[in-house]
């Protein structure tokens, strides 16, 4: 190859993470900021080619059995090629496919699938289009469908769709002691992801059809359920709920508290013979620590719920 | 979804409203703990 | 010199997740193993904090690393998330 045209290959590099080992850090500073206790294999290999009229190039990234932590985010088994036919611009042909064994944020989505491409519009910023994403968490679906992430922008949107998820599982995962529900739940998170990081503008799920709640309170529970007016009233109605109307929403704004909202009608049989209840319940907090939490298996006890409503500093109940 | 209608039964609904600040505790406890801590190890903070 | 000193003259920085790091490219040798040291005896510390409570190690770093700006001697920098430095 004379001076002008050339011809060069990069690689082919393959990194072994391991958790007493090599780590992203060592490649990149920049990865090694935001990812951690990496395990599994990650090749790369690239052609440079150069003619007169400029450079082109083209790599392969593939990713074997690949687990790593990024913030409250735990990713396993993430497998699959990607092939970028540009790296300056990145661009890479329709339905680049990823797979991972389980993605981990306080609750595992499992069997996830990623389809997509990565585009670069004449001088734009890259455009990361999802075609589908998603996964199975507890019995149902969670997926994002027809999403463009444009990685120059100040914000993007994505909505996350929710199908079939149980409310007996999900509880299960949470480890909610004391916290048994049915039922089955649906509908959309609009994620926002901007300068304040991640926003949600009003999640929505709902119950499909009705179902039960039952909260016990362990040790405090008679104690709780004496309590005169809307405290005792409120522990003695959760004992066995049967809602006909459920409905759950998220919120974060750009705080960074998580706010959730839960609101129930339906009635207990055993409680002023099944007189009609609603509940409105908002759960505010900085509830990064909780997710994390519960991602290290420590359970979301009912205690601070309990304490909450022994009124210590940390809420309140009206009845109306 | 659209609120279905049906024929409620004429008596009112009990309501109750619970608010609950779930990290208020676990985070005052924790910055207190921060401050003895970082008072008691000087090599380190 | 020591840690205190390290960081008045800039050489180690704190940072917003509760640790510390080596901020110049030439830095005196004693810096390197004194900003492993001290950041293997904090991870130990979150640990067992957040075991205690009930939260995650990086929480508990979290709401340290401002604690221990305020004590940091003048002049220490800190790194916030989005990689930039102030300067007490």
């Amino acid at each position: 190859a004379d001076a002008r045209n050339g011809q060069a290959t990069i690689g082919p590099v393959n990194a072994r993470f391991v958790p007493e080992g090599l780590q992203p850090g060592r490649i990149s500073p920049w990865l090694g900021a935001r990812v951690r206790n990496a395990e599994g294999q990650l090749g790369m290999r690239g052609e440079l080619a150069w003619t007169p009229a400029g450079l082109t190039s083209s790599a392969t990234l593939a990713a074997t059995d690949l687990g790593f932590t990024a913030d409250a985010v735990t990713v396993s088994g993430l497998t699959g090629t990607v092939f970028f036919d540009s790296l300056t611009p990145p661009d890479t042909p329709a339905n680049q496919r990823l797979t991972a064994d389980a993605v981990t944020a306080g609750v595992p989505l499992e069997n996830v699938e990623i389809v997509f491409d990565v585009d670069s519009p004449e001088g734009g910023a890259p455009v990361l289009r999802l075609a589908r994403a998603g996964g199975t968490l507890a019995g149902g679906d969670v997926f994002v469908r027809d999403a463009e992430l444009r990685l120059g922008a100040k914000t993007n949107r994505v909505t996350v769709q929710v199908r079939d998820v149980s409310m007996s599982k999900l509880v299960g995962l949470l480890e909610v002691e004391g916290l048994r529900a049915d039922g089955t739940l649906a509908g959309e998170i609009p994620l926002r992801f901007g300068p304040g990081g991640l926003q949600i503008d009003r999640g929505k799920l709902a119950a499909v059809d009705n179902g039960r709640i039952q909260l016990e309170f362990g040790a405090a529970q008679d104690t709780l359920a004496g309590q005169g007016q809307s405290v005792g009233l409120m522990v003695r109605a959760l004992q066995d709920f049967h809602y006909d109307v459920l409905s759950l929403t998220v919120t974060r704004p750009k705080t960074g508290n998580l706010a959730l909202g839960i609101t129930m009608q339906g009635n207990n049989p055993d409680v002023l013979d099944g007189y009609p209840f609603k509940f409105n319940i908002d759960l505010t907090g900085d509830l990064e620590p909780i997710l994390a939490a519960l991602q290290t298996g420590r359970r979301l006890t009912t205690d601070l719920l309990q304490r909450a409503l022994e009124n210590r500093g940390a809420g309140d109940v009206q009845i109306q | 979804c659209q609120p279905t209608v049906k024929v409620q039964a004429p008596d009112k609904p009990i309501t109750i409203n619970l608010n609950v600040k779930l990290d208020a505790e676990v985070r005052v406890k924790l910055e207190e703990k921060a401050e003895e801590d970082i008072q008691k190890n000087p090599d380190i903070f | 010199a020591s840690l205190d000193e390290l960081r008045r003259q800039g050489v180690i920085a704190e940072r917003w997740d509760g640790y510390v790091e080596v901020r110049v490219s030439n830095p005196p040798p004693e810096a390197k193993q004194i900003v492993e040291r001290v950041n293997a005896e904090r991870r130990e510390l979150y640990r067992k904090r957040a075991e205690q409570q009930g939260v995650s190690p990086e929480a508990v770093a979290k709401i340290y690393a401002p604690k221990i700006l305020e004590k940091a001697p003048v002049g220490t920098y800190f790194k916030k998330p989005d990689g930039s430095y102030v300067r007490k």
